[in-house]
């Protein structure tokens, strides 16, 4: 999956918003881009790679982050 | 005493007035005309009619099932594409529950294509839908999903609060069940109670059933009957209240979601038997194949 991955909260506050802008959310398709989460002393949000919401290619910093899709036994 | 007209959903008026109501035999409901759609109410208990043909002897607290999206018929899908959760609510053809998810990034697609021609819903490993009600499971109960997987072979059906969360439930509530690359999974307080080795190939379709009875005792089920089902013990109350993942995006699934069931009781053989044959006479007999118990 791909994030926006930011140094600051600020940075990717900044850019989340700017998202919602594009999109102009809030609105009756959904009231907010992406949800900020801190991980490993980055900040990232997750952009989405296909439909309505496609933003890879026009969030900044966007990278490929790889997500375990296996649990344990 | 008062007669209603009767119909089946494949017979129903053509023009009907506002408020015309009748009772449909073939899904056992009474259905209200609006003005400018039918609005379908079943019994709180009794059978539950699943196509006309396929008949369980108790009603699911919730079934949502993508070929009617709107939980009556086929004329709120919504279009190829679309994303699901916000304009377009994912409605229980049982009871008043819907399926919603306000962040536009958690957003699954709607497909109107595919095993059998059939719709379903597209998670792509960052979607979770969230129950507009959560459902209490105090004893038995039973879980059923149809999905097919794709190449990165991870599901979770239904899910409830997260191991690290406190949005929607406390931590002890929390449940899941799906399946991963080679193993089905059902966890519970935190941990896989049954992880069950078994490889699920991308592209398959399959019907999974976790059912827990009044023994406390969980089982996995896939495709009906089989000696390999994973078992575990567990009585404590678990809460209900997502699917395609856990509430704190733990889980969340790939793959395609075609239907969900819940069920507050562990169902007999006959109607295990039932969803069975719904499920293969639904999505053909080439795609999905059932063992009866």
């Amino acid at each position: 999956m791909k994030y926006s991955i930011h140094n600051t909260r600020e940075e990717a506050e900044s850019e989340l918003q700017s998202l919602d802008s594009h999109f102009n959310l809030p609105n009756n398709k959904a009231k907010s881009y992406s949800t900020i989460e801190e991980v490993e002393g980055v900040f990232r949000f997750r952009v989405k790679e296909n439909g309505e919401w496609k933003a890879d290619d026009i969030a900044s910093n966007v990278s490929e982050v790889e997500v375990s899709a296996e649990l344990p036994e | 005493m008062t007669t209603i007209n009767t119909c089946t959903s494949s017979t129903r008026p053509g023009s009907p007035s506002t408020g015309d109501t009748l009772f449909e035999t073939d899904t056992e409901s009474l259905i209200t005309y609006d003005g400018s759609a039918w609005k379908s109410y079943g019994a709180d208990d009794g059978n539950y009619n699943l196509d006309g043909t396929n008949v369980t002897s108790v009603r699911p607290l919730c079934h949502f099932d993508a070929e009617f999206f709107n939980g009556v018929d086929t004329s709120g899908n919504p279009a190829n594409d679309s994303s699901v959760g916000a304009s377009n609510l994912w409605k229980s053809r049982v009871g008043s529950s819907y399926l919603f998810q306000e962040t536009a990034s958690k957003q699954p697609l709607y497909k109107s294509s595919g095993t059998n021609s059939k719709p379903y819903v597209l998670a792509d490993g960052g979607d979770i839908l969230v129950m507009s009600e959560s459902f209490v499971l105090e004893g038995e109960f039973s879980l059923f999903g149809i999905a097919e997987a794709d190449s990165n072979n991870f599901m979770c059906f239904f899910g409830g609060g997260g191991l690290n969360q406190g949005t929607y439930l406390p931590t002890h509530s929390n449940i899941w069940c799906g399946y991963g690359r080679s193993y089905l999974y059902f966890g519970q307080g935190g941990t896989s109670n049954i992880a069950l080795p078994l490889t699920i190939n991308g592209g398959e379709t399959r019907a999974h059933l976790c059912t827990r009875d009044s023994s406390s005792n969980t089982r996995y089920w896939l495709d009906g009957d089989n000696s390999t089902a994973g078992q575990a013990t567990n009585t404590a109350t678990r809460i209900i209240s997502t699917v395609l993942g856990v509430s704190d995006m733990q889980y969340a699934a790939q793959g395609n979601a075609y239907e969900f069931m819940l069920f507050n009781s562990d169902l007999s053989n006959a109607d295990r038997n039932a969803l069975g044959a719904y499920a293969v006479a639904k999505y053909g007999s080439g795609n999905l194949s059932f063992t009866n118990y």
